[in-house]
């Protein structure tokens, strides 16, 4: 299992942020696997060009 | 009735008087008495409905004035789908006592094509996490062994068919919910092309992943259910505004000089499926290629490319569905759930939007693949369906999956038996198409399932009665 970048402090600071009501065991639970998180956000910020706009869902122009 | 008529079987019977919608209606009731005690398949079973359906679908019949193909056919209807006066869940303990006032747009069309509605069916919570044993129902077990995983989200539905309770069911598809369960339980699913099928009423997971499609023992049965759910609806703000065509009009067509890419990176190197799953893969292609079908390569970029794009995208958008809930009541939810929501509100606005722009570019380099070919080919399920006590609780971020490529494209993939592995349990591939080409899927599907003997073999149950005495 990959590590997590970041401390278990700092994670629950992002816990905190989110609003989540975590006992501390369901925190390091997740913890525990943040490191698998950061490596699939990890591949969608790799470069791209400044123009690259984002998918759009729904075709502009219907209800 | 012993044998389990396909819903194409049942409605030429029942348009030709050989056999009643209420006589078929009261089989499935016999059927679900016997063996759901092990499947556990109904979180809510509505005899008396289903058998009023199957009462007024057998009047026109004797009329003449039926509805069609699905009129007098028992399915039923994952629990996420809204049912008017009857108890919608999601499975899941914050919607315990749920009763909607209207039908989702799916079951009400489904309902005017004649269905006979035999109840809700078991989901994973919400469509997502599972198999979970501290929700309020237990998960569905797979009819081939009911030790093992029945694939999810739309768990109830993909064990109900091969058994024979329903012909058909409906299911969703955020990041493969209809197809790997299809496969696991050796069944046919359609997960149409993104904005094909309404989602009005379908409780939400990820809006721009969502998928609602049919469940059914063949192509040709999805095929016949899809042409009932399918069409614009204005309350759906991705549905799209097209003409439906008759997804029934190729079936029974060969397939000499459809061009097929395999993506073979995607299930050999980068994520490899199990020997068993490719050497399936490789005969069924091969099946079509004696057909005539043109096979060729194709290479895309690795699959955990789409995996993470699919993954960031539907957890921040689930997290943002249930964020008033998590907030107040997160411990009603069950445990593989929460933790994986849990995670949607730990991504960073920036990472939703970069996950969008590489969606984009995943978009187009699909469709340049596909240019010069009809469709597409690779794995659903990396092999068969693990014992359900040993499904790794964070599978969605160890594997990539095969099937959410195709919700981030929004194309359309129908997932087809191609035979059992060693531990006798079902395999199976999927075929992906052009944008709204599901005539072609089905064609194609048809004619894989025709030239081989998969569907001939359903699971052999015993009754609960008789399983427990032993």
């Amino acid at each position: 299992m990959m590590k997590p970048s970041i401390s278990e402090q700092d994670f629950s600071v992002l816990v905190a942020q989110a609003g989540l009501p975590l006992s501390a065991e369901q925190q390091r639970d997740i913890y525990a696997i943040y490191g698998l998180v950061e490596q699939q956000v990890a591949r969608m910020h790799a470069p791209l060009p400044r123009a690259a706009e984002p998918a759009l869902t729904f075709t502009p122009g219907s209800k | 009735m012993s044998t389990i008529p396909t819903i194409a079987e049942a409605a030429a019977q029942i348009a030709a008087k050989k056999i009643s919608p209420v006589e078929l209606t009261q089989s499935c009731l016999d059927r679900i008495e016997a063996l759901d005690p092990q499947l556990q398949t109904f979180l809510l079973l509505t005899p008396e409905r289903a058998m009023a359906d199957a009462r007024a679908a057998e009047s026109r019949v004797m009329r003449g004035e039926g509805l069609g193909p699905l009129d007098g056919i028992p399915i039923g209807h994952k629990d996420i789908y809204n049912t008017a006066g009857i108890r919608t869940t999601a499975h899941s303990r914050l919607l315990e006592d749920h009763v909607p006032n209207t039908d989702s747009t799916a079951v009400r069309k489904l309902a005017e094509a004649g269905t006979v509605m035999l109840g809700k069916l078991a989901t994973h919570e919400f469509a997502m996490g599972g198999p979970s044993f501290d929700l309020p129902w237990p998960p569905p077990r797979n009819p081939w062994n009911t030790e093992h995983f029945t694939g999810g989200s739309s768990s109830g539905t993909g064990a109900a068919v091969p058994a024979g309770l329903i012909l058909g069911g409906t299911g969703s598809d955020t990041g493969g919910s209809i197809r790997g369960p299809s496969t696991l339980c050796g069944l046919s699913g359609i997960k149409p092309t993104y904005g094909l099928v309404s989602r009005a009423g379908v409780q939400p997971l990820s809006y721009s992943l969502d998928h609602a499609g049919p469940m059914a023992w063949t192509a040709e049965d999805c095929a016949l259910m899809l042409q009932a759910m399918a069409g614009y609806d204005a309350t759906d703000p991705a549905s799209a505004d097209r003409p439906v065509e008759n997804f029934s009009a190729q079936i029974g067509q060969d397939v000499k000089g459809l061009r097929i890419g395999v993506i073979r990176h995607f299930h050999e190197s980068d994520s490899a499926a199990s020997d068993a799953t490719i050497a399936a893969l490789d005969a069924a292609v091969a099946e079509l290629q004696k057909q005539g079908a043109v096979v060729s390569e194709v290479t895309l970029s690795p699959l955990q490319d789409y995996a993470a794009c699919g993954w960031i995208i539907l957890l921040a958008e689930a997290f943002a569905v249930h964020e008033p809930w998590l907030k107040t009541d997160y411990n009603k939810y069950g445990a593989l759930l929460r933790e994986k929501l849990a995670i949607g509100g730990l991504l960073r606005g920036a990472d939703y939007v970069q996950a969008m722009r590489r969606r984009r570019i995943l978009c187009a380099e699909m469709v340049a693949a596909m240019e010069g070919l009809d469709m597409l080919v690779t794995a659903v399920q990396p092999g068969e369906a693990a014992r359900i006590t040993e499904v790794p609780r964070w599978a969605m971020l160890e594997k990539p999956s095969f099937t959410i490529p195709f919700n981030v494209t929004g194309l359309p993939a129908i997932s087809v038996c191609t035979g059992f592995g060693p531990g006798g349990l079902p395999l199976g591939m999927q075929i992906v198409g052009k944008p709204f080409s599901e005539a072609m899927l089905f064609r194609t599907a048809h004619a894989y399932e025709m030239a081989t003997p998969w569907r001939s073999n359903r699971p052999v149950l015993q009754p609960a009665a008789l399983a427990a005495a032993q």
